[in-house]
């Protein structure tokens, strides 16, 4: 990992002018809407829209437009140039989704709530957790695909795994339907962390799944970069 | 078809007599081939863009890399840069792969489509660039605004949106980049394109200091008459293949057409012309007032034709190469294709 890249990396991504007006539009209204109902429970699933908004294009809209030729000029790893991005995108996802969970927070105990700092704990690590996996699945499908193709391969790993799930379990074909759950929970990471509250027993498996994925992804987009040829961009 | 190719340069020109003398030379090519496959493989959308080039660059030597478009000129450009992957050959430099980070750390590099982070300042974009060459950060403001300065860019512009530059402040702000930690070896594809008269001067003088701090040069150009000014020696790329080397020794040596302008009102009889130039050993060609044209056998023959017409009473206000030494190149009959 290389600061340089990644803060550059991360004042890019709060300088695009169609994230942070994607980002805002999604975080104030999930502030109105966890406010409205006295639950933090709606931001939950911010945190993987999040990492979307921050990742997309994060390799690709580098390949397209033709910077990466005067960035690998530099005596700079490919390697440490897709985990900055990663960790560019991963950060800057977090650092809102921190700021939407306090500022919800804060509206609700305003307004009466009650709310325990180990709930508001949980909730900022486990958004994190979601996060940092997302934007490693985005980092890898943008290694594949120029501009903003990362989105449309992840629809398209979304639509497939549920489709191909459903059509399984229609089937009656127990292994057929749990691969494609799996492929679909591998584009699309989920953990919860509820069990460190209630005391319910660890989900391994959902833990394993997660922290696999991170490796996978970045290990898909080191490869696929360090076998890239760097020309110049598509305009 | 290479020593063919050859023979019009001198033998030590030859680019196949070049080849891997180790430890002198910055930069090593060594019979790189280079294919683009067009869609699904087949051998009817294969494109050897490199057909067994080979080539050494010496410290301090500028080599100007001249063909026509499509020639190969920036692949080559892209296999001594390590963006591309070569299918056989090999580029070293300094004995290391050209990928190699301690090869990037001394390696500057101006790009033909310069492509910057818009949302930068100029001079954010320099210090990013000062970081990730790793030049040191202690005086890396001071370096910055030095090297704006150097490329005649206004304290200013250094704190505006690169988004905003022009053209040709686009390309003055490239070069300054590619000079960020003084590198030992400078990669410049099409340098002056874009840029203003001024500017043009301005780089002239740049890669001149370049030249007698000895730093390596490779120029890709379409500009002959710049490559000619600058480079040391020059490579004819043509479908891949190097075709010709050239230097300003063996240029000395060609033919060439000389327009030589007279006083405004001297009106010289043609076959006085004639006379002067049968002479010096040259031959008259056209008459169109101020300018009289010669063919001359060389830069002596050049001189000696000179001489004789200001001997001779013709008021001779300035010559000029009709065709640059470099075009000849391009006017060549090209070797026919192995592919």
């Amino acid at each position: 990992m290389n600061a340089t890249l990644l803060l550059a990396s991360l004042r890019q991504r709060f300088t695009s002018p169609m994230r942070i007006a994607l980002a805002a539009l999604l975080s104030l209204s999930s502030i109105g809407i966890g406010m409205a109902m006295r639950s933090l429970a709606p931001l939950e699933s911010l945190a993987g829209t999040l990492a979307l908004v921050f990742a997309a294009g994060a390799i690709g809209q580098d390949l397209a437009s033709g910077v990466l030729q005067l960035t690998f000029s530099r005596p700079q790893t490919r390697q440490s140039y897709v985990l900055s991005r990663w960790a560019a995108a991963a950060i800057g996802a977090w650092s809102v989704h921190t700021l939407v969970v306090l500022v919800t927070a804060s509206g609700i105990a305003l307004r009466g709530g009650a709310l325990s700092p180990r709930v508001l704990m949980l909730l900022v690590t486990e958004s994190g957790m979601i996060i940092a996996a997302t934007a490693a699945v985005i980092v890898g499908l943008s290694s594949l695909a120029r501009g903003l193709g990362d989105l449309a391969l992840f629809a398209l790993g979304v639509f497939a795994s549920a489709l191909g799930a459903q059509i399984a379990r229609a089937r009656g074909i127990g292994w057929l339907e749990r691969v494609f759950s799996e492929l679909g929970r591998t584009v699309q990471p989920e953990i919860r962390l509820n069990f460190l509250l209630h005391g319910d027993p660890v989900p391994w498996a959902a833990l394993a799944a997660w922290a696999s994925t991170i490796p996978l992804f970045l290990a898909l987009a080191i490869a696929v970069m360090n076998r890239r040829e760097i020309s110049y961009g598509d305009s | 078809m290479h020593h063919h190719a050859c023979q019009p340069t001198p033998p030590d020109s030859c680019p196949r007599r070049h080849r891997a003398r180790g430890s002198l030379s910055t930069i090593v090519v060594e019979d790189l081939v280079k294919t683009y496959r067009r869609g699904f493989a087949g051998p009817g959308t294969a494109v050897r863009a490199l057909d067994g080039v080979s080539l050494e660059v010496r410290p301090g030597e500028s080599l100007g890399i001249i063909g026509p478009n499509g020639a190969g000129k920036t692949t080559l450009l892209g296999c001594l840069l390590g963006f591309l992957t070569p299918d056989s050959g090999r580029v070293t430099i300094d004995g290391l792969p050209p990928d190699d980070l301690a090869v990037r750390a001394g390696t500057g590099y101006l790009p033909e489509r310069l492509v910057l982070d818009r949302w930068m300042s100029g001079l954010d974009f320099l210090r990013y660039h000062h970081a990730l060459a790793r030049a040191g950060a202690v005086g890396r403001d001071a370096e910055c605004r030095a090297l704006l300065e150097r490329v005649g860019l206004e304290p200013a512009a250094g704190d505006r949106r690169v988004a905003s530059y022009s053209r040709g402040m686009l390309q003055r702000l490239g070069l300054a980049q590619a000079l960020i930690g003084r590198p030992q070896r400078l990669f410049l594809d099409e340098p002056i394109s874009g840029v203003d008269p001024g500017g043009v001067a301005l780089f002239r003088r740049i890669l001149s200091d370049l030249r007698a701090e000895g730093v390596t040069l490779v120029i890709n150009s379409h500009q002959l008459d710049e490559v000619e000014r600058v480079c040391s020696r020059v490579v004819f790329v043509q479908r891949g293949r190097l075709e010709a080397m050239d230097t300003a020794v063996a240029g000395a040596a060609h033919a060439r057409l000389l327009r030589v302008r007279l006083a405004a009102l001297a009106r010289p009889e043609r076959a006085a012309l004639e006379a002067l130039a049968a002479r010096a050993g040259a031959r008259f060609q056209t008459w169109d007032a101020p300018d009289a044209r010669f063919v001359v056998d060389d830069d002596a023959g050049a001189t000696r034709l000179l001489a004789a017409l200001i001997e001779g009473g013709v008021p001779v206000v300035e010559a000029v190469a009709e065709e640059g030494r470099l075009e000849r190149l391009f006017t060549r009959p090209a070797a026919p294709s192995a592919t």
